[in-house]
């Protein structure tokens, strides 16, 4: 079965059309990924998918889910985490914390046991601090840890962003542009690690990106809108030398031999 | 954590046992001005620290304190009215019956003040935080009112616009301090756990927040909750200290009040709403005076009933508008940075 | 009830929903353009009838200057707290907007209970306004007439200003995106003082109607009314001045007529507006004319 099938998903904001018809199905641990012009619906499908935007057709079902229209806490407590285009950390708060935030939806304990600090509460936070320590020294943040996340340069920012969506152990995780603002060396990291947490914590990944040697690079599948709509689906060589794929990147300079 | 755990617990335990014996003592020597000023300090610390777990740390203005205030007055003053001071109190209507024969003592009293309060808290919270910042202000201020209103009208409960005299003055020094160390111990643990982090994401971006997993209404309406818990408290305490409610004083300048303090002290940290309530409440008796006539040598300047609260504008409005982060800021004391400050051991790192 | 007590009271209440309607156009003014909602905005009300009371009956200037020098010290006032006030919390977050707003209010109430004292004052009604007509078996006073007449041209003359002139152009730019507007070379600072001067003056005037309708004056007297106005403002469409006078209407009609249809509820009568507020809130926040806005992820 299918981690994420989505089905003629569309969006309407008044009169005009974000999303149209919009269906992918992506099987478990595969990488795919979402391409297309600025404006072209990729981050309004994540925002369907996830629970931020209510869809006006179409449906979504995680794992044999339905999960449409639900809330987008709702959503990532059923195993979709993200991480959002223009960077939206917890801004007054450290890296750790920031990371310890993503483990909040799985607490088994009270608030009225949190309060008073009883010695159930007592363990879940030892854990959880056990395991957001983990995460940051998988994506290399250890030594910012007790930082304050908008101190942090831009590339890091985003780091600490996937430690967060990752704490809370999704089955399905929706990268929005995670190279947006990286040289070439910072990519081909961020490629490698991509790669490693999709085989490390069993995941299921589908990025929107713009840097063609990331998603040439990495991706097992891609798939093109416009405008709303869909215009290809394939392998990635096929998207290369796809004439409608071309003739919509005419114009704007996408490096596809970055 | 590490050096500072062990050494802060005991350090916090110390510190307890001092205030314990230093009230004990106060409350039989100290003279009944001076305790009234000290209880007053301590109930508006509780209300000060429950405004600051909704304001300052999940980010809701709320303006109904007032309301939640007058809640846990009247719980308490109905509970704790022997049934003759209550027909006394009630002849221009009956009270209504089982109410007109209860009487409880102090500590179940309380209790049910903040529970009843809570309850309240949870009716009113389920509209007003659907609103944002704005308009959850004025929604709170308005339910607050129609609170108001209501205890004004509710004749053989309330005893309508006559209000309630006679209330037994078991609020002491002992109790409204030891009220004020319970609450923020939970609200300090509370905000310390995971739930706190949810809160404080919640207050930096609620759409991040929820992205993350977290059921925002929820949790603003778990603050709400709790807050409005204490919050009664803190109004029973109010009224068995004053002895008389007058519906009037749950007005929504009571709950500017609490918000001049936080403010003062610093959003978002409980130090500072300590410190807010002692300098707001010491200094309002202490300028007492300049609300009359001064006598300043040979020259006596006449004073106006009211230039106090001038002076306190005045504050609050330098405040917000040049030091907006308060007193503190955001800034929490702990025995760490005293012991640091104290020369008693070197900074860590 | 007769058709002429009915109508009777539908004239009451006009009467009294015109006052409403100008002060809330101040309101959905100052918040259109700084989303701001100014809890001062009830005090400045009641300062304008302090200085015009103090014209009138202390310094016994004619009323038509004293009146005139009342809306002019309003305006002045309401400029100057934006200036001092507001326009240094421009780059902060929206509550703390809110809290100086707050500040402000307190601020002149006390100030008023300091310089004019807490007892109530009586306000002088001149003759002009004092006429009685009747009509059809209804009365009302030329005061009414007035009100009526008042709220009617200034609403045509707000039309005119805000979207026939160059002004009003820049108040609705601004008010639809402050950044492109100050980006476009719009004076955002004047343009922000001209609104509160504006909203200042309609409060000024309303302010002075008010005090003749009902002539006992406080210095607490402010807050209930801007309460209720600021609610009449939401429930007409924030932003929208169309909407205030709707909402002023309703709101004023409303609350004569609950009374007159069940005097029972008398006491009651002030949780009218605050019902009416939340009942707006959930079915429709953006109020009767009101714009839908859609925020973006």
């Amino acid at each position: 079965m299918s981690i994420l099938k989505v089905e003629g998903l569309t969006k309407q904001f008044g009169g005009l059309v974000a999303l149209s018809d919009f269906s992918v199905e992506l099987e478990k641990g595969e990488l795919v990924g979402l391409i297309g012009p600025n404006g072209s619906g990729k981050t309004t499908a994540f925002n369907v998918i996830t629970g931020i935007y209510k869809p006006t057709a179409g449906r979504v079902q995680l794992d044999g889910v339905d999960i449409t229209g639900l809330r987008p806490d709702q959503i990532t407590l059923h195993g979709i985490a993200r991480t959002f285009q223009n960077i939206r950390l917890f801004t007054k708060m450290s890296v750790l914390d920031n990371v310890k935030v993503g483990h909040h939806l799985r607490l088994k304990s009270s608030f009225l046991s949190a309060g008073l600090g009883l010695p159930g509460y007592a363990r879940e936070e030892e854990a959880i601090h056990a395991k957001s320590i983990e995460l940051l020294k998988v994506t290399g943040l250890e030594d910012v840890a007790h930082e304050e996340a908008s101190s942090l340069p831009y590339g890091k920012q985003r780091r600490v962003e996937i430690a967060r969506a990752l704490a809370t152990n999704p089955k399905l995780l929706l990268l929005d542009e995670p190279a947006a603002g990286m040289n070439p060396e910072e990519t081909q990291s961020l490629m490698d690690f991509i790669l490693k947490i999709l085989k490390d914590f069993d995941l299921t990944i589908f990025l929107i990106e713009h840097q063609m040697r990331l998603v040439m690079g990495i991706c097992q599948r891609i798939l093109v809108l416009n405008y709303g709509v869909t215009i290809a689906q394939g392998l990635p060589e096929e998207i290369q030398s796809n004439q409608a794929v071309i003739e919509a990147y005419l114009g704007v300079s996408a490096n596809v031999n970055n | 954590m590490g050096r500072t755990s062990i050494l802060g617990k005991v350090l916090t335990l110390l510190s307890l046992v001092v205030l314990f014996f230093a009230l004990w003592w106060a409350q039989d020597n100290l003279n009944p001005y001076v305790q009234r000023i000290m209880n007053l300090i301590a109930i508006n610390i509780i209300w000060a620290v429950t405004f600051n777990l909704v304001f300052g740390f999940t980010g809701q203005l709320s303006l109904g304190h007032a309301g939640l205030i007058a809640v846990g007055a009247y719980t308490t003053a109905i509970l704790t009215l022997s049934p003759d001071q209550k027909s006394q109190n009630f002849f221009l209507a009956p009270m209504m019956s089982p109410l007109d024969q209860m009487q409880w003592s102090f500590l179940p009293s309380l209790i049910m003040a903040g529970i009843l309060a809570a309850l309240i808290g949870f009716v009113i919270g389920i509209p007003s935080l659907q609103f944002r910042g704005d308009y959850m202000a004025i929604v709170t201020l308005g339910l607050a009112e129609i609170i108001r209103v209501i205890n004004m009208n509710l004749q053989t409960i309330t005893n309508g616009t006559l209000g309630l005299k006679g209330i037994p003055s078991y609020t002491t020094l002992l109790w409204s301090w030891g009220a004020a160390v319970v609450t923020i111990a939970f609200i300090k643990t509370f905000v310390a756990s995971s739930y706190g982090r949810a809160l404080k994401a919640i207050r930096d971006d609620e759409l991040a927040a929820s992205a993350m997993g977290i059921n925002v209404f929820r949790h603003k309406m778990l603050a709400f909750v709790i807050a409005s818990f204490f919050i009664g408290i803190g109004g029973g305490l109010y009224a068995n200290l004053l002895s008389t409610i007058d519906p009037n004083v749950f007005i929504f300048l009571l709950s500017y009040q609490v918000v001049t303090i936080v403010v003062l002290g610093g959003v978002g940290s409980i130090t500072g709403n300590v410190l807010g309530s002692v300098l707001y409440v010491s200094l309002f008796e202490l300028l007492r005076p300049i609300d009359g006539p001064l006598p300043i040598g040979p020259i006596t300047i006449p004073g106006q009933p009211g230039m106090r609260m001038v002076l306190f504008s005045i504050i609050f409005l330098v405040v917000i508008i040049f030091y907006r982060r308060g007193l503190m800021g955001a800034n929490e004391f702990s025995w760490d940075w005293l012991l640091t400050t104290l020369g008693v051991w070197r900074k860590k790192g | 009830m007769d058709l002429t007590l009915f109508l009777q009271h539908l004239a009451n209440g006009v009467s009294l929903g015109g006052l409403y309607a100008l002060i809330a156009i101040g309101y959905t003014m100052v918040y259109g353009i700084l989303r701001l909602i100014n809890f001062a905005h009830g005090d400045i009300v009641m300062m304008a009838s302090y200085f015009a009371f103090y014209g009138v009956a202390i310094f016994l200037i004619p009323w038509p200057i004293s009146f005139l020098i009342a809306i002019v010290l309003t305006i002045a006032l309401g400029v100057s707290i934006e200036r001092v006030a507001y326009r240094p919390l421009r780059d902060a977050p929206r509550i703390s907007l809110l809290i100086s707003a707050i500040g402000v209010s307190l601020l002149l109430e006390n100030v008023a209970v300091v310089l004019f004292g807490g007892r109530p004052k009586a306000f002088p009604r001149p003759p002009l306004f004092d006429q009685q007509w009747e009509i059809g078996g209804v009365k009302f006073s030329s005061l009414t007439l007035f009100i009526i007449i008042f709220s009617l041209v200034l609403l045509v003359a707000l039309f005119i200003l805000v979207y026939r002139t160059k002004t009003g152009r820049a108040m609705r730019a601004v008010a639809r995106d402050y950044d492109t507007a100050r980006l476009m070379g719009i004076d955002v600072n004047w343009v922000i003082a001209f609104t509160f001067g504006v909203g200042s003056g309609l409060a000024a005037i309303g302010a002075l109607m008010w005090a003749m309708k009902f002539p006992q004056i406080i210095p607490l007297m402010g807050i209930f009314p801007g309460l209720k106005c600021f609610i009449a403002a939401v429930v007409g469409g924030i932003g929208s001045v169309p909407g205030a006078m709707l909402g002023g209407l309703i709101l004023g009609v409303g609350e004569i007529l609950i009374v007159a249809f069940f005097p029972e509820m008398a006491n009651w009568k002030y949780l009218f507006a605050y019902s009416l507020l939340i009942i707006i809130l959930f079915i429709r926040p953006t109020g009767i004319m009101g714009k839908e806005i859609q925020e973006k992820a």
